[in-house]
């Protein structure tokens, strides 16, 4: 008997290994890196984070530098994406300037995934997807994973419950999992938490390499208040308002607010004091990360289609993430982030003349729109 | 903080030994299979941890 009892608990056990292996597949998916196509002829040179911040040489926080330099000398730009890599426009946005831009005068400086972390898990209970997908016209398919906001606390363990590093933000309570969060720990710490390895490794590569503007794309939920806006650090307001007033006069419902001065650890403010850079942030509206969606489904995601929203905009009950029956397409999504990164590249060019930064061979905004990302993200080389 | 992986890490293995035990001679077939599916999957997580 007892060994009957033994043998079918082997069995359960055997099950159960069975159920984790196949499971454990698609967990240890969001641990394989996305491939980005490097034909681009206008791409100058790939180097990795740790350059700039040696702690993270070897850990799943190192993440490429994509630089695409000009002929001609200018000003120098940098864009990341995936800051918080559920937000996908930010970090579509960054590999469509990898593969798509030439630059002519100036350099631009791209890091498609920030966090890099934070692309090995989603986030628990939220139900969101864990890859996206694009078929291209050749046939074949580009996969990006859909991550979470936070380092993956494989990575970085334990949290503390209290925290007070560089940004000068306390963590404590409710916050306490922020210490895991890129958009929190800025400047950050050459030795602090692997986070914050991160955030300085950005932050010197600002310094070293003297960027002259960043912009960090992010997306949000239709209840936050700035969704559509270019936050920016004072130095960046002149700069950031001439770039917004652009993009209203091209059709596009964009606004500008200055970066609140107790914004610690966020990067429109930490990086705007620390370094000599006009430090922006741009959020688009994603339906996704709203906490009034409906089910998660491909349609929402790369759609941008909730009827939940579409009600709750019909009642009156949103200030700026107004959602209709149209909904917001990732192309669009994405296509506002382009015009935004472009919008202050010519605006820092008309403010500083003698420092251009001047990028072409982009899709425009229409071309996002119309023939969609499908035919805008390029076929991996091999 | 190396010492404190070390420490989890043994802490873990010894969580590991033990829920296989209980999982082997458990009775009731209702308790082996939620030892196994809610324990084995956190502790194949817990050993994840860098």
């Amino acid at each position: 008997m007892r060994n009957k009892i033994v043998v079918r608990n082997i069995i359960v056990f055997i099950g159960v290994v069975a159920l984790c292996v196949i499971s454990g597949k698609d967990f240890l998916r969001m641990h394989k890196p996305d491939p980005i196509s490097t034909s681009n002829p206008g791409i100058s040179e790939i180097v990795m984070l740790s350059e700039y911040s040696p702690g993270l040489k070897g850990t799943a926080a190192d993440t490429e530098v994509y630089i695409l330099r000009g002929e001609k000398p200018g000003g120098k730009f940098l864009i990341l994406g995936g800051t918080h890599p559920n937000e996908i426009a930010g970090m579509l946005n960054a590999v469509c300037y990898i593969e798509n831009a030439r630059v002519e005068s100036g350099t631009l400086y791209i890091i498609p995934r920030a966090n890099n972390s934070g692309y090995t898990h989603t986030c628990p209970l939220w139900g969101m997807m864990d890859i996206i997908d694009f078929q291209l016209p050749d046939g074949s398919v580009r996969e990006f994973r859909v991550g979470t906001r936070l380092t993956n606390p494989i990575h970085q363990w334990p949290d503390p419950n209290y925290y007070y590093g560089n940004s000068g933000r306390e963590l404590k309570h409710s916050e306490v999992a922020e210490i895991r969060n890129l958009n929190r720990n800025y400047p950050g710490d050459v030795n602090g938490t692997l986070t914050e390895k991160v955030n300085y490794g950005i932050f010197n590569l600002i310094n070293t390499e003297k960027i002259d503007i960043i912009y960090d794309a992010h997306e949000a939920g239709p209840e936050f208040l700035r969704v559509n806006y270019l936050i920016a650090h004072e130095k960046a307001m002149s700069v950031g308002s001439m770039a917004v007033m652009n993009t209203n006069l091209q059709g596009h419902p964009f606004a500008v607010d200055i970066s609140g001065a107790t914004s610690y650890g966020l990067s429109h403010r930490a990086l705007g004091d620390n370094t000599e850079a006009m430090a922006t942030l741009f959020e688009t509206l994603n339906p996704a990360q709203g906490s009034r969606r409906t089910k998660m489904s491909r349609e929402l995601v790369l759609g941008g289609f909730d009827k939940n929203y579409v009600e709750i905009t019909n009642r009156g009950l949103l200030s700026s993430g107004e959602l209709t029956e149209a909904g917001i397409s990732i192309n669009e999504r994405t296509a506002n982030h382009m015009v935004m990164c472009r919008e202050l590249m010519n605006a820092f060019s008309e403010s500083n003349p003698d420092r251009p930064i001047i990028v072409s061979n982009m899709p425009s905004y229409d071309d996002f729109i119309n023939k969609g990302l499908e035919n805008i993200l390029q076929p991996i080389n091999s | 903080m190396g010492v404190l992986y070390y420490i989890y890490r043994g802490i873990a293995v010894v969580l590991c030994i033990l829920t296989l035990w209980e999982l082997f001679k458990e009775k009731s077939i209702i308790r082996s299979i939620s030892l196994g599916l809610v324990s084995v999957p956190l502790i194949l997580r817990a050993l994840m941890i860098k």
